[in-house]
């Protein structure tokens, strides 16, 4: 009865406080709880169990979950490897546990092979679990000592056989070790060792240290011969931003700016069949309210990370569709760019898409690296290079369009949209030349992305100079440009697959397929387009 | 001339430029995927750091340097014979300008940029020492006279202040010899080591080495001396003068002491002719002044206690390069498109 008291008054605390230290900064228990969920199975809840609430229940009654189908295992080979089923897909820690050996052998192994990066993965996870599990141990009466010496050698409660680590590091800090016998002290060093472990593995960092940065453990405290408090303290400064960062996930915002813009897409093809005003009226509001939501996004996000939200690919993803969904907004309030909401709708909602599903794995707020710390610096080079970026991507846009429809007004605005993009584009990578000069000492060094802004740049001079000396016609200008969104796309993701070079802190996994999958449409879509122009016989656009 | 002219045109018409550019993306996208196979420092000397790429070691195409300087050549003939001279132009030739103040200073920048590694002792009063990291060597007397060693396993003479040197043995990876014979010993080493031997073949410790000997010209004193690079302690020659062995250092114009240190940075003193100024260098904090940029990189801990700040510096004197380029390109993109745009016509 003691024991569920002191267990129910921890888990109000952990839900009070709601602070926990993880991956060098201080987040809500549900984000938490979220990124580990995500990484088992990528998900956000288990059976009818939120994140946060399956999270809690391995801590608290970890034999109850050993058996929750949590993880999940994508190969068959891998399942057949581990002796399991290779039908199910999801499969247990108590089945994963029986192949522990085998799964420590492949954690050791140096090739990139994909059997052995799931086996790895599987590992961590299954470590990740387990530190969960044990992260209470310190209070669970596990040790079993039966001697009556060795107790009352250790000054322990002759009643009862089974202590709890947090009982017997009290008692074996006040041994003599030259007067103690020789199992009291291999049971001091046992539990020692046992306790240091703790502090290493345990992920509860819910208690604050006045050494250290951040939050630490009940274990942490043991180590210490500290007292470990009844609950933890709250932490003033960090709860509005916990809060703001609990509402995030659960407002996601991002989301429902997906919905509006599917409603926008369908609102677009209601307008081309029925052509009343009022419903590209609504199509250009639910555009705008989408932009308006992601920038409330970003504001959130800036808030919560005390920084601008400019860290993460996901991030600038996000700025890129508010700069785009901007443009679009003046450009319909100028009448230049009416017949153009439906394919930029279109095209917001699939960069959002992909965003949402490939760029987001688990907690999407993740701190800086010190090396990109630098906040007037990331701010003004990556916001330039996305509205470089956005520019770009509606010149790629745009060509697309004056294929469909091709004048001379449409092939001036792509000209003035191409020399926009590039522009801002240069004088990104201009200010993130500077940027790396004062911080890192070189202006240029041929990081691989770095080289890929570039390959944008002379992308787009190209077109440029080939129109400028009339190499090119306005139809092979259209067609050369239609090309921008998959030269940025490589650019800017399918750089960061290589996982190499400095700016490899925009790495993500499952990005490669949906990039591939997207340039081999547009590709196709292209030549459709150009192919759809000559069988027209357009008038050539003078 | 007439033809020569011709010529001269047709070499800054606008297909040579879309051409170049074309061959500069395709070098790009190249050098990019084998960055991605081989890693950026390789890649980065093959295909930017170099005139040519052999492909399968025979068939030689261009590399970086070779597309620059035919850029560098194309643009000045471009703003002679093909942009035209009139006051809209103003902005293209300033954007030209600037590509070609941008290629000339990067070309002359990659060959006079030296880099360098740094080590000091926290809390040392030795100031922190610059060395090149190259595979050349020098022999230094009392920390001032220098001179650099010919190639490793080449014998020869030199002179450096009153002494006159002979190098007897020199080699890269060698072994020294705890106790030799009589015959062959050597009798001065600051280590202790009485012998030294090349090693073809590589063990447990090797460094390089060079067996020297000195000869005072007025006092004809002689002494047999063996240098190794990794001794702590340089060798004192009998006038009392220093002796040692080490990576080209390079002469500062301003010394650095080290204060204390943490993972993240070094608190140092900075003197520079007369002024003494405290100044932190920390990780994207770098210390700048007179062509040089110093960047903290780490802190390690030495085996008698002591700490060692490891720094990492460059030389430059066309650091400047790229920002004239920002201004210039800048300057020509506003008076190409903002103050010389086309007008509609009406």
């Amino acid at each position: 009865m003691k024991k569920v008291v002191i267990f129910t008054l921890f888990f109000i605390s952990l839900l009070w406080s709601e602070g926990i230290y993880d991956q060098g900064r201080i987040k809500p228990f549900d984000s938490f709880s979220r990124d580990i969920l995500f990484s088992f199975n990528g998900k956000s809840s288990f059976q009818g169990l939120s994140a946060k609430e399956l999270i809690l229940k391995i801590i608290q009654d970890p034999a109850s979950t050993n058996e929750f189908e949590l993880f999940k295992i994508n190969r068959a080979e891998v399942a057949e490897l581990l002796h399991l089923d290779s039908k199910k897909r999801y499969h247990s820690y108590s089945n994963l546990k029986s192949s522990r050996f085998l799964l420590e052998q492949y954690n050791e192994r140096k090739d990139d092979h994909p059997v052995t990066l799931e086996l790895k993965k599987l590992y961590r996870e299954m470590r990740s679990y387990e530190s969960l599990a044990h992260a209470l141990d310190y209070k669970r009466p596990l040790i079993q000592i039966d001697s009556d010496s060795l107790k009352s050698e250790l000054g322990l409660e002759s009643s009862k056989n089974m202590y709890s680590p947090q009982e017997l590091l009290t008692k074996i800090r006040e041994l003599d070790s030259a007067s103690c016998s020789d199992s009291a002290l291999w049971w001091r060093d046992s539990i020692l060792f046992q306790t240091f472990i703790g502090m290493q593995e345990s992920p509860l960092r819910i208690y604050p240290s006045s050494e250290k940065d951040g939050l630490v453990s009940a274990w942490d405290y043991l180590w210490h011969g500290k007292a470990i408090p009844s609950y933890s303290l709250p932490i003033e400064e960090n709860s509005f931003r916990l809060r703001a960062e609990i509402y995030y996930h659960r407002l996601n915002l991002p989301q429902k700016a997906l919905i509006l813009l599917g409603l926008a897409i369908f609102l677009g093809l209601i307008h081309r069949v029925f052509q009343k005003p009022w419903i590209q009226f609504s199509e250009f509001i639910l555009l705008g309210l989408a932009g308006f939501l992601l920038t409330i996004t970003l504001g959130l996000r800036s808030y919560i990370m005390q920084a601008p939200p400019l860290g993460s690919l996901y991030e600038v993803v996000l700025l890129v569709l508010v700069f785009i969904s901007l443009i679009l907004g003046i450009s319909f309030l100028k009448k230049w760019l009416t017949f153009a909401l439906i394919p930029s709708s279109l095209l917001m909602f699939i960069l959002l898409f992909f965003a949402q599903n490939a760029l987001v794995q688990g907690d999407s707020f993740r701190v800086l690296p010190p090396l990109l710390n630098s906040s007037f610096w990331l701010t003004t080079h990556v916001f330039t290079i996305a509205l470089g970026y956005s520019g770009m991507i509606l010149s790629g846009l745009w060509a697309h369009l004056c294929m469909l429809k091709p004048s001379q007004q449409n092939l001036r605005m792509l000209y003035g949209i191409l020399v926009f993009g590039v522009s801002f584009t240069l004088i990104g990578i201009l200010l993130g030349g500077i940027w790396a000069d004062l911080a890192w000492g070189r202006f240029w060094g041929w990081d691989p992305k770095e080289c890929a802004a570039l390959f944008v740049v002379i992308w787009a001079m190209i077109s440029l100079h080939a129109k400028a000396g009339r190499f090119l016609t306005p139809e092979g200008f259209v067609f050369f440009s239609s090309w921008n969104i998959i030269i940025v796309a490589l650019c800017w993701f399918g750089v960061n697959l290589l996982g190499i070079g400095l700016h490899s802190y925009g790495s993500q996994r499952g990005i490669g397929l949906s990039l591939f999958y997207f340039i081999i449409a547009d590709a196709l879509l292209i030549f459709f387009l150009a192919w759809i122009q000559r069988r027209r016989n357009h008038t050539p656009i003078e | 001339m007439f033809k020569g002219t011709k010529n001269l045109k047709r070499a800054a018409s606008l297909q040579v430029t879309i051409v170049l550019l074309a061959f500069l993306a395709l070098l790009l996208f190249w050098g990019i995927l084998y960055q991605s196979k081989v890693g950026v420092e390789l890649a980065t000397e093959r295909f930017f750091d170099s005139y040519f790429i052999w492909v399968f070691d025979v068939i030689p195409l261009p590399g970086l340097y070779s597309l620059l300087v035919v850029s560098a050549i194309h643009l000045v003939l471009s703003m002679l014979y093909r942009i035209p001279r009139q006051k809209k132009s103003i902005g293209l030739y300033l954007m030209h300008f600037a590509l070609l103040v941008l290629i000339l200073g990067g070309l002359l920048g990659s060959f006079s940029r030296v880099s360098m590694k740094g080590y000091g002792l926290v809390g040392g009063e030795i100031p922190v020492v610059f060395e090149h990291s190259s595979d050349e060597y020098e022999v230094v007397l009392n920390d001032s006279l220098s001179v650099s060693l010919p190639p490793w396993g080449k014998l020869g003479a030199f002179q450096l202040g009153p002494y006159d040197f002979k190098i007897i043995k020199s080699c890269e990876e060698g072994s020294p010899i705890v106790k030799v014979e009589e015959d062959h010993k050597i009798l001065k080493n600051a280590s202790g080591f009485q012998g030294f031997e090349c090693k073809s073949q590589k063990e447990s410790v090797l460094f390089p080495g060079v067996i020297l000997h000195i000869k005072h010209r007025e006092f004809l004193h002689e002494e047999k001396v063996l240098l190794g690079l990794n001794e702590r302690r340089p060798y004192v020659l009998t006038g009392g003068e220093s002796l040692r062995l080490s990576n080209i250092r390079e002469k500062m114009p301003f010394e650095i002491q080290v204060v204390s240190a943490d993972q993240t940075g070094a608190d140092v003193i900075i003197m520079s002719g007369r002024e003494t100024f405290p100044r932190r260098i920390a990780l994207n904090v770098p210390y700048k002044s007179s062509h040089y940029s110093i960047y903290f990189t780490s802190v390690i801990d030495s085996f008698d206690d002591q700490q060692i700040v490891l720094f990492q510096a460059r030389k430059d004197f066309f650091d400047s390069v790229p920002y004239l380029f920002t201004i210039l390109m800048l300057a020509g993109f506003a008076f190409h498109y903002l103050i010389f745009c086309p007008r509609k016509k009406s």
